[in-house]
């Protein structure tokens, strides 16, 4: 039962001086990864290990915390354990490794080098956290204390500095100069848009009446995006201390997370957080004495993809079914209920603490000229190191991916990059010449993409850009409100032209048709969903038209993807007769006699291209045409 | 200029139903007597009443419609029915206790007694009663 | 909310300069001023919604230097300055869209096809939708009964699966089949019966209110009347007898009162005998 609570600005100051210079700040840190990556591979059984034979005495008598921690982002390689302060990376721990581990790394001073990682360029083992490229590659802003502190921890985000931002605003800055501290650093929101932040915050403050909101919006519908849940799972204090700043700064004395239905985890954690904020007088009444006080509520949402459209969200909130609504009338001047509010996205508040701390000119001397600071990107797709990255802006798309991505995931010919997607269903596809792009807000809309909340997603030669479209088209079909016309009817047909496509029943004209609607669906519809919608169409038009053109004129899809345009056959010169195909195919569409390898055949009107066959054969003896 | 209004003195009314003709075809039908605002009735012998809007000051047409399209002119005092916002729910024919909301089947759409508001603005059926039943007066002004 | 700026302004319309005041939508204005945009979703009983797109316009100001955008006239405010196009070859692209998705929907409607034909699309070029009915989701329906009636229909569903719908796909408990919903929609989808004393509509059937008097069918449903005594805040006897029995009962009190005027008499002469005999 926690009994602080901070009546002064100089109590929390003296408690947070004595817990770092305390022997708990002092002490080494097991760090068991339990983010939901980790937690899937089995993490809390690790968790559970630890616990069993490192328990509290033991703790204290080696002089270490065990530690769950949050998303350390490098989710691909889970279960995590990180030992620092030496920065021992152990991935893919399972229960077993963990009595090894208490008696060689933790007692003992050893490293178990089965249990690193191992750097694909060099194919050495690397110990060190600092040395993996994914890691050293990055400059963490949003995801500083994600993974080195146990996010149901106050203490943990203290002992990193956190609550000081909070501490200075309400001590030594007025509301106004807050403001201006945002608007100096040219924050710009990370929740897709890219709008500027301090303009938001301005036009709120400006606009009449006494009542305001601030909102969080965690709903994060981008399919491969995790970058907000990291944060919210990983490091809630963060979110809070963003919203209350925010607040003060606004005058607003009311904020809201808006959390999506399928983040229970981050839920629980951001509850707590602010169960044990308002406990320490972070939050709730006369915050630190100031004379300031805000309240946080969570709004969870119902599972739709819409409701991160912050009209959706709002009407949302107050309960009504999720639908965007004209913006005409800014939501700065009514939004919510309304009130003038101010809603930017988990990662955009998790940042402004960083910047009232360490200063406006700190921020904006990372990034480019027209977008400052770092961002957050979810690597996903056909790369070794799949995971949340956040780098400066500026870094290019070669340096991600090569980088901290580790390279393309498969061989050959066709594991050779062939386009990044990036920005979600909103946003449009990036080819390889254009790999040194340096990624920012203003760069990537000008090749047709966007940056969107940071979704990576990488696509090598196996991948049908046409079916790519296809896929994007499907979600937003699903995900549409369906109150506007342009977006319900006309991306759902946008979406039977594409599958037509796909299917081998396209026409020449179908491209025209695709141009023509495209312009008339952004143009039309009344959200942002609508608007980007054509966007993966229309990038893949642009970058890979001859892909459109192969399957509508030759009825092929070059990447062998499109199953009605593709034949599986036997290659009989390199049919040994084992059988193991006719074995697999689930429609039975193989026949042949067993050991002649002359005499197998694929039924090519039975075959449903499922590839089973493919995958079980080793003499490479089933060709996709 | 003054609001208008009406005078009905059914003393006078010899039943001729001039008064129904002539809002008729002010209002456009063509002179169907259904299509009138005024309705004339026969009480008894040689006794007649021609019934019309009576333009009430708080009026339960008005407060009836739950879309809020009926309301009082505050200058003329004429009720009015915004045909834009009626949705034909039909609650202001019931509603009213003289029975002076009419509603036409053939336009689908409600009416009732304006006074000639944007025909002219003279009621046509006082100019064309033959025993001056029907009159006009100019009122107060509104303060 | 604070409204900075002159309370009556003006704005240019296709060329033509039009005052409006401040409050308004762009729509209101061209209305009033005779300019014509399509529209299908609005109606002046219910706020705009902007489902349709059909009232695009294309908007600029000096300010936004040379920037042109499309908005909706139904929702867009009017405001000093504006200069607006209600015809251009944007504005014509998002019609001409809109009203060929429309008619991929409901290839049977009348109002569509008419509509469709104005901007050059007499065959949908898009796939049309199997058993359509004439529903175009414009909202008007569940937005009119949520203003004038009970919200006993909503929209349901999300995108292509939208449906206008009722508490589980059955009858809806709260309809009280005033037929707003029936009159307002724009393509007739909304039907409705009426037989004697029973009226039925979204499968449920109403009884007709009954004139006290003469006992006739009145054109509201009691389920209607009791809603109206109660939204409306009047008494049941404002809903119990039907107009021509209502004129009746005045023409007579009114004939009465004629008739002491011709007599002279300051009241009903077997009344003032009572007085007397008092």
């Amino acid at each position: 039962m926690d009994t602080v609570r901070y009546e002064t600005v100089d109590a929390f100051r003296d408690h947070a001086a004595a817990l770092r210079g305390s022997d708990l700040a002092r002490r080494r840190r097991v760090l068991v990864c339990c983010g939901t990556g980790c937690l899937a591979g089995g993490a809390r059984g690790v968790a559970e290990a630890f616990a069993e034979h490192l328990p509290d005495n033991k703790q204290t008598e080696l002089g270490l915390v065990v530690k769950r921690t949050g998303c350390h982002g490098f989710c691909e390689k889970g279960p995590l354990v990180v030992l620092m302060p030496r920065g021992t990376f152990y991935r893919g721990v399972k229960p077993k490794h963990v009595p090894e581990i208490v008696e060689r790394s933790v007692v003992g001073d050893e490293v178990i080098e089965e249990l690193l990682y191992v750097d694909p360029g060099t194919g050495k083992p690397v110990a060190g956290y600092g040395d993996i490229e994914f890691y050293a590659k990055q400059t963490r802003v949003a995801m500083r204390n994600i993974g080195l502190i146990d996010p149901a921890n106050i203490d943990d985000y203290m002992l990193r500095g956190g609550y000081d931002a909070l501490a200075r605003a309400l001590s030594t800055m007025s509301p106004e100069q807050v403001l201006q501290t945002i608007e100096a650093a040219k924050l710009r929101g990370r929740g897709g848009g890219g709008f500027d932040a301090g303009r938001k915050w301005r036009s709120c403050k400006r606009a009449g009446g006494d009542v305001r909101y601030v909102i969080a919006n965690g709903d994060e519908g981008d399919p491969g995006a995790f970058m907000d849940r990291s944060i919210m799972e990983g490091d809630p204090h963060a979110v809070l201390e963003g919203l209350i700043i925010g607040g003060y700064a606004l005058e607003s004395s009311q904020g809201y997370i808006y959390v999506r239905q399928e983040y229970p985890l981050a839920v629980e954690h951001l509850q707590r957080a602010i169960e044990d904020a308002r406990g320490r007088g972070l939050l709730g009444e006369n915050i630190l004495g100031s004379g300031y006080s805000f309240e946080i509520e969570i709004s969870r949402g119902g599972g739709a993809f819409v409701c991160g459209e912050s009209s959706a969200l709002m009407r949302s909130v107050e309960g009504k079914v999720g639908e965007p609504r004209a913006k005409y009338i800014h939501a700065t001047d009514k939004g919510l209920w309304d009130r003038p509010t101010v809603l930017n996205n988990v990662e955009t508040w998790a940042t402004v603490p960083c910047i009232v701390e360490k200063g406006p000119e700190w921020f904006t001397g990372l990034g480019t000229e027209r977008s400052k600071g770092t961002k957050a990107f979810s690597l996903v797709g056909k790369v070794k190191n799949t995971g949340l990255v956040e780098v400066e802006m500026g870094t290019t798309l070669r340096q991600i991916i090569f980088g901290p991505g580790g390279g393309m995931l498969d061989t050959g010919e066709r594991g050779k990059f062939k386009a990044v997607q990036t920005g979600g269903p909103s946003g449009g596809c990036v080819p390889e010449s254009l790999l040194d792009l340096p990624v920012d807000f203003d760069t990537l809309t000008e090749v047709g993409s966007m940056m969107g909340s940071g979704g990576m997603i990488v696509m090598d030669h196996s991948t049908c850009m046409v079916d790519v479209a296809r896929y994007f088209l499907s979600f937003l079909v699903d995900e549409s409100c369906g109150k506007c016309v342009p977006c319900r009817e006309g991306l759902f047909q946008m979406y039977q032209i594409v599958s037509r496509i796909c299917e081998g029943k396209g026409t020449p004209a179908d491209l025209d048709k695709i141009d023509d609607l495209s312009q008339a669906i952004i143009l039309g519809s009344l959200c942002a969903l609508g608007k980007s919608g054509p966007n993966p169409v229309l990038s893949t038009l642009q970058y890979f038209r001859h892909e459109y053109e192969a399957h509508i004129n030759e009825k092929r899809c070059p990447a062998g993807v499109c199953k009605a345009l593709i034949t599986y056959s036997v290659v009989n010169d390199r049919c040994d007769g084992c059988g193991a195909c006719l074995s697999a195919c689930a429609v039975g569409a193989i026949m042949g006699t067993p050991k002649k390898g002359d005499t197998f055949k694929i039924d090519a009107l039975a075959c449903d291209r499922c590839g089973a066959c493919v995958a079980v054969c080793k003499r490479g003896a089933i060709a996709v045409a | 200029m003054n609001p208008l209004r009406l005078v009905v003195q059914p003393q006078h009314c010899i039943g001729c139903r001039a008064c129904e003709l002539a809002c008729a075809f002010t209002h456009g039908a063509e002179g169907q007597p259904g299509a009138s605002r005024c309705r004339t009735l026969t009480v008894g012998k040689d006794e007649y009443v021609p019934v019309l809007c009576l333009q009430c000051d708080h009026a339960a047409c008005v407060q009836s419609c739950p879309t809020g399209a009926i309301s009082q002119d505050p200058v003329t005092k004429i009720v009015h029915v915004d045909q834009e916002v009626c949705v034909r729910c039909m609650a202001c024919t019931v509603a009213c206790p003289f029975g002076n909301m009419h509603f036409d089947p053939n336009g689908q759409f409600v009416h009732k007694c304006d006074l000639c508001a944007g025909h002219g603005d003279y009621p046509r059926c006082a100019m064309f009663c033959p025993t001056r039943c029907l009159s006009v007066e100019r009122m107060e002004p509104v303060s | 909310m604070e409204q900075t700026g002159p309370s009556t302004f003006y704005m240019t319309i296709n060329g033509r300069r039009v005052q409006a005041s401040a409050g308004e939508y762009v729509l209101d204005v061209t209305r009033r001023n005779g300019i014509h945009v399509p529209t299908l979703c609005h109606h002046p009983a219910v706020e705009p919604f902007g489902s349709c797109r059909l009232c695009m316009v294309e908007v600029t100001k000096e300010a936004w230097k040379g920037w042109k955008g499309l908005m909706t006239a139904c929702l867009y405010p009017a405001a000093d300055g504006l200069v607006i196009e209600t015809d251009s070859e944007s504005v014509h692209r998002v019609r001409r869209n809109v009203l060929d998705l429309l008619l991929a929907r409901c290839p049977d409607s009348g109002v569509i096809q008419k509509l469709a034909a104005e901007y050059g699309v007499t065959r949908t070029t898009f796939t049309p939708r199997e058993n359509p009915d004439l529903c175009i989701l414009c909202g008007l329906c569940t937005r009119v009964c949520e203003t004038a009636a009970t919200a006993a229909i909503t929209t349901a569903m999300r995108g292509h699966e939208r449906v206008v719908g009722t508490p589980w796909g059955g009858p809806p408990p709260d309809c009280i089949g005033c037929l707003a919903c029936a009159h307002v929609c724009p393509t007739g989808h909304i039907t409705f019966e009426e037989h004697g004393l029973t009226r039925s509509i979204w499968g449920r059937e109403f009884e007709l209110e009954r004139c006290a008097d003469c006992g006739k069918p009145l054109p509201i449903t009691r389920d209607q009347a009791a809603f109206l005594c109660r939204r409306q805040e009047m008494d049941p006897s404002y809903f119990s007898r039907c107009a021509d029995c209502q004129r009746k009962m005045v023409a007579e009190r009114m004939g009465r009162m004629a008739r002491w005027q011709t007599l002279g008499l300051a009241q009903e002469p077997a009344e003032r005998g009572k007085e007397v005999a008092r």
